[in-house]
Parts: C-alpha cells; structure tokens; sequence
C-alpha cells in the first residue's frame, strides 16, 4: 500500500483515538449475550457430539442384543429350533455374576441335554469337527482383535470385546474345572453353538442394525479468481495480445487476479443410521432405513494477505433401500454384496463467515447409488459386527450449492455397525 | 496491564467479568472507529452494540495472532458492521468534487484530532467508506473493491476526491480559526 505522507500522518493522528461510548450501551449488550458458560459448553459440544452419537448408539445397539439375549434367556426351552436362542443363554449371564456361574449353569446346561440325546448318531458325526472347533478357543479370542477394526468408536469396543472376551472365559471354564464330568456336556454346548451359528443362516432372519459411516478422503480445491470483464476492460489488453487486428476482449479471455483464489475443503461425509432388514431368501435380503448424513464443507476466499473463511454444514436424513446377497459363510464369519439406492432430504444448511450466520438455500433432494461388500462376523449368534467399505455415487441434483457429492460424486466410503438378527 | 493474552485465557475460562473488562478496553476505541463511518450518534450506538455482540459471542473463534491481534479483530468487525449498516440504507458513490488543481496540503499536527474525525465524518458517505478502509483500515484498493462491490477505479477515484475534499475542509478550519 502506498500511501503518501499526508495520508499516513492523518493515519498516525487519528488510528488510536478513543471517543467515549454511551454509558448504557454495555447494559444493552450484556442483555443481548447468552450466558457465557452456556455458550462455551454448547460450542464445544457441537462440534465433537456426530462421532459420540454413534459410540452411543453402538453401545445403546449392545444393550439391546443383550437385552433381547436376555429376554431370551428366560424364555423356556423347548426344542431344538429355539437352539440358537439358548446356547447362547450363557453369555449374557455370565457378566453378571461370573463367580457362582459354573454352578448355575449345570443345572441350566441339563435340559438340553435329553433333547440332544436323540438325535446321537448326528452329535457324533459331527463330534469330530467339534474337536477342532474347542481347540479353536483363539477363535473366540481373535473376537477382540477383529472388533477392534470394525466398530467405529473406543466404547463399543471395549464393550464388545470385553462382552466377547467374557464370553469366550465362559465356555473356556467349565471346560477347565469340570473337566470329567463335563466333557461331553461342554462338548454338545459347542456342538449347540455351532448349529446355533448354522441355522440361522438358512435366511429366516431379520436383522436390525446401527452403523456409522465415513467417506474415506477430504477433499480440497483451489481456485483462481476471474477479473470481472469490467474490470479487465479497464485495461488495454489488446497491445499484450499476438494477434493483431482482433480486439481483445476480456469476455473472450480469462484474466486471473493475482493474489486472490478461493480455496474449498470439503470434509469427508459422516452418516449414522438404523436399518431393518428382511429376508427374501436363504441368500437374498432388503434393507432400509434412516440415515442421517453431515456434510462440512470450508470456503475461504483471500485476497491478499486478507482471508474471508465460510463454514457450511449441511445435514441430510435420508432413506437407504439395499439389496444383499450372501456369498459366503464360515462360521461366524459372512461376506456378502450390498447393492442400492438412497435417497437424502436437506434439513437443514448453514453458512457462517467470521461466526455470523449467512443466508443459504437448502439443498435439493439428492439420490445415490451404492454397492458395498460386506464382512459380518457374529460376536455372538444374534449380534453381528460388520464393515462395508463401499462405492458411491451421488447424482448432480442441479443445486447451486457446492458440497463433496458436487466435486467428487464418486467416492469410496466405508460403513461400520453393529446388526441384531432376529429369528423369526 | 492484562495483555490481550490474558484477557482471551480468561474469557475462555468462563469468566464473565473478562468479556466486561474486553468491552471497556475496546468500546472507546470502537465508538471512534463507527463515528468515523456514522457520525449520527444514535445511529452508531446501533452498529456498535451489534459489534460487541458479534464479538463477544464470537470470541471464542477469534484466532489469536499476536499482541494486537484482538485489536485489530474488534476494529475489523466494526468497520464491517457499519460498512453493511450504510448498505442498508443504499449507500452511494458519486462525484461531487470537480476536478481542480492540487493545492497544499494542510499540515493535521496542530488540529485537534476530533475536530479531523469530525470533517471526515462530513464528506459524503461514499468518499467516507472509501476514505476509512484506505487510510485506517490499510486494505489496498482492490480489497476496497471486493468489499463494496465497486471497481478498483471507482475506489481509487473515491479516495482521491474525498482526499482532496478533506484537505479543502482542514484548509477551511485552519484559515477560520486564524481569523478568531
């Protein structure tokens, strides 16, 4: 900046010069404040909450499989169809009070017992492969490790793997304590665990799940800014120009200033919903329901040594329809492919510059498609984790407001959660 | 003194009386700061307790560059608001001013400085809007047109005239107050 002298002298006169103001404009201004300690907490409660709604809902999802085991559990046990239901019976007491289980659970394991009895020539047949399967107990301890790739947040976790790790102590114990006596009792809850992880598949279940879900990249962008034509016709641009004869315009000519650009970061979308599942086929299942979607996105225009920064969110509800095919199971292990559609509902958008809310129109209504392959492994029989990493693609919804699905609506994203299977 | 430091670690410890002490070591500053865009009084009470509300529940996003920085922050967002307030109301650029001779410049050593924001205050609003961002504000000319949404041209012409209109004025003053 040049400045003359003059000017620079006013500058140096007048630049920290104070003029009283109104005695009563702080009464106004305080009254117009919110409380202070409100405003803090709120501040920093907003911006962390998406991640721990999804934690919450995680463990919220834990205490409904282990409150729908329990339910179970009290439920009578009268044939081998409701299998799946009471082995499992084990797990979720054991939490409680794990001291005086191994006694409880003798009279427990005995009515199963007779049932079981008759079908012997099946127990044996398939005792050889149980053998494996009780030496297998780093199977069940694996549990924690894999859990820890799959579930979106620390709490779920360590719930999960620590809901699982008992469980794994559980089967582990009796075997240990009551060795004699129990072995063949220990080895038909195996060989029932294993029907029980069997069963179900056949396709006669629903499925209730919770999930998070994260693009896997930022994405960012620079800009260069046009002169205006105006501007640009200001200057003689035709003597700069090669050719001759033609007038240069600047309408035919993009003139970027120097020194100013705008910058785009849009962060990586994050969802979180809850979907139901129904069965179609012993391979074949739908899916729906809600998600919600948070999309960030910064605008900073510089000028300069001058920056203007814009914050936008823009949240989404929207509705998932998917269809998923079962490849392949082993054990409690299941892979799978999810194909669908999704349709996603603007509820809300904001702007703010320098912390004061701008107006901004809502987005339209924005349809994906998506196809994902998915690896379920069942921690339990009823409770499954699972991970999608996916690709999705998001139509141009003709809206003027720019958002990641604008500049990349081919992404890679990944969707964790948890799936309760409900047998019918 | 509570360096701007000190003030910022308070009021992001929650105490309320900081916002207070933040208040009554910029408001002085501000309120020179808005008469120099809005000379009516009444008007720039307006402008200035919408400022201070803007700062005070924004402080918390306020990025802390250095002693100054708050200062700078709080004049920022006054000349901001005053700038949008005259919008409102349809704010104009025209030439009022013929084009003359330069003349001498008038030596602002020995006027009083309220009797300097006082003439400011009187050139008309466009050449004043102009006028401020230039000299106190420090933005370039191009940073003036971006913000009013006028042409570089336009901005440096505007600051011109009101330059040369407010040195006419200062050259009044002088000469009135020598023939006290």
């Amino acid at each position: 900046m040049n400045k003359d002298k003059w000017t620079q002298q006013l500058h140096d006169k007048l630049a920290d010069r104070e003029v009283a103001a109104p005695d009563d404009l702080w009464a106004d201004i305080e009254a117009a404040l919110p409380e202070a300690p409100k405003e803090k907490g709120t501040k920093k409660s907003l911006m962390i909450p998406l991640r721990r709604w999804a934690v919450a809902a995680s463990v919220a999802a834990l205490l409904t499989g282990g409150g729908y085991l329990w339910w179970k559990a009290d439920q009578p046990k009268p044939n081998g169809q409701e299998l799946a239901a009471t082995t499992t019976v084990f797990t979720p007491q054991k939490p409680e009070s794990p001291q005086p289980e191994a006694e409880r659970l003798q009279p427990e394991a005995e009515p199963t017992l007779p049932e079981l009895e008759t079908p012997q020539p099946n127990t044996k047949a398939l005792l050889s492969s149980v053998k494996p399967i009780s030496s297998e107990a780093p199977h069940s301890s694996e549990t924690p490790v894999l859990s820890d790739k799959l579930v979106p947040a620390e709490t779920s976790q360590e719930s999960s793997s620590s809901q699982a790790s008992e469980s794994v102590s559980e089967t582990a114990n009796p075997t240990d304590e009551t060795k004699e006596e129990k072995s063949a009792d220990v080895t038909i809850r195996q060989l029932e665990t294993q029907i029980a992880l069997l069963t179900p598949k056949s396709g006669e279940q629903a499925a209730l799940s919770l999930y998070a879900s994260n693009g896997l990249s930022d994405q960012q962008k620079v800009y260069g800014v046009r002169m205006s034509d105006e501007m640009a016709e200001r200057y003689d641009l035709s003597q700069y120009m090669p050719v001759s004869g033609a007038r240069t315009r600047a309408a035919a000519n993009t003139i970027y200033l120097v020194g100013y650009e705008e910058r785009q970061k849009h962060y990586q979308p994050l969802s979180f919903g809850l979907s139901v599942g129904y069965p179609l086929s012993s391979r074949l299942s739908l899916s729906t329901g809600l998600v919600y979607t948070r999309l960030r996105s910064d605008f900073t225009s510089v000028m300069n040594d001058m920056s203007i920064l814009r914050q936008q969110t823009l949240h989404y509800l929207g509705i998932p329809l998917n269809a998923q095919y079962h490849l392949w199971h082993s054990g409690s292990l299941n892979v799978y492919l999810s194909m669908g559609a999704e349709a996603d509902y603007n509820i809300k958008a904001r702007m703010v510059s320098k912390g004061v809310e701008q107006q901004m129109d809502r987005d339209h209504w924005q349809f994906s498609m998506q196809g994902a392959v998915g690896i379920q492994y069942d921690v339990l029989p009823q409770l499954g984790l699972y991970a999608e990493p996916g690709v999705k693609y998001y139509f141009d919804n003709g809206s003027s407001v720019r958002n990641f699905f604008k500049d990349k609506p081919l992404n890679l994203n990944l969707q964790v959660g948890l799936r309760l299977n409900i047998t019918k | 003194m509570e360096t701007e430091r000190q003030l910022l670690d308070s009021i992001s410890g929650g105490e309320r009386a900081a916002l207070r002490r933040l208040y009554d070591r910029y408001s002085g500053y501000a309120m020179a700061i808005g008469l120099r865009y809005i000379p009516d009084g009444d008007e720039v009470r307006d402008v200035l307790q919408d400022s201070f509300v803007k700062i005070l529940t924004n402080i918390g996003r306020f990025d802390y560059r250095g002693e100054g920085s708050l200062k700078s922050w709080v004049s920022r967002i006054v000349a901001n608001q005053a700038i949008d307030y005259l919008k409102h109301k349809h704010l104009q650029f025209t030439d009022v001013v013929p084009d003359s001779a330069d003349e001498d410049e008038p030596d602002v050593g020995e006027i009083p400085p309220d009797i300097l924001d006082g003439l400011i205050g009187q050139l008309p609003t466009g050449y004043r809007v102009v006028f401020n961002l230039f000299v106190f504000e420090q933005l370039s000319h191009r940073e003036i047109a971006q913000r009013l949404g006028i042409t570089e041209g336009t901005s440096s012409s505007q600051f011109f005239r009101a330059r040369r209109m407010l040195q006419r004025m200062i050259r009044d003053y002088i000469s009135k107050q020598q023939r006290i």
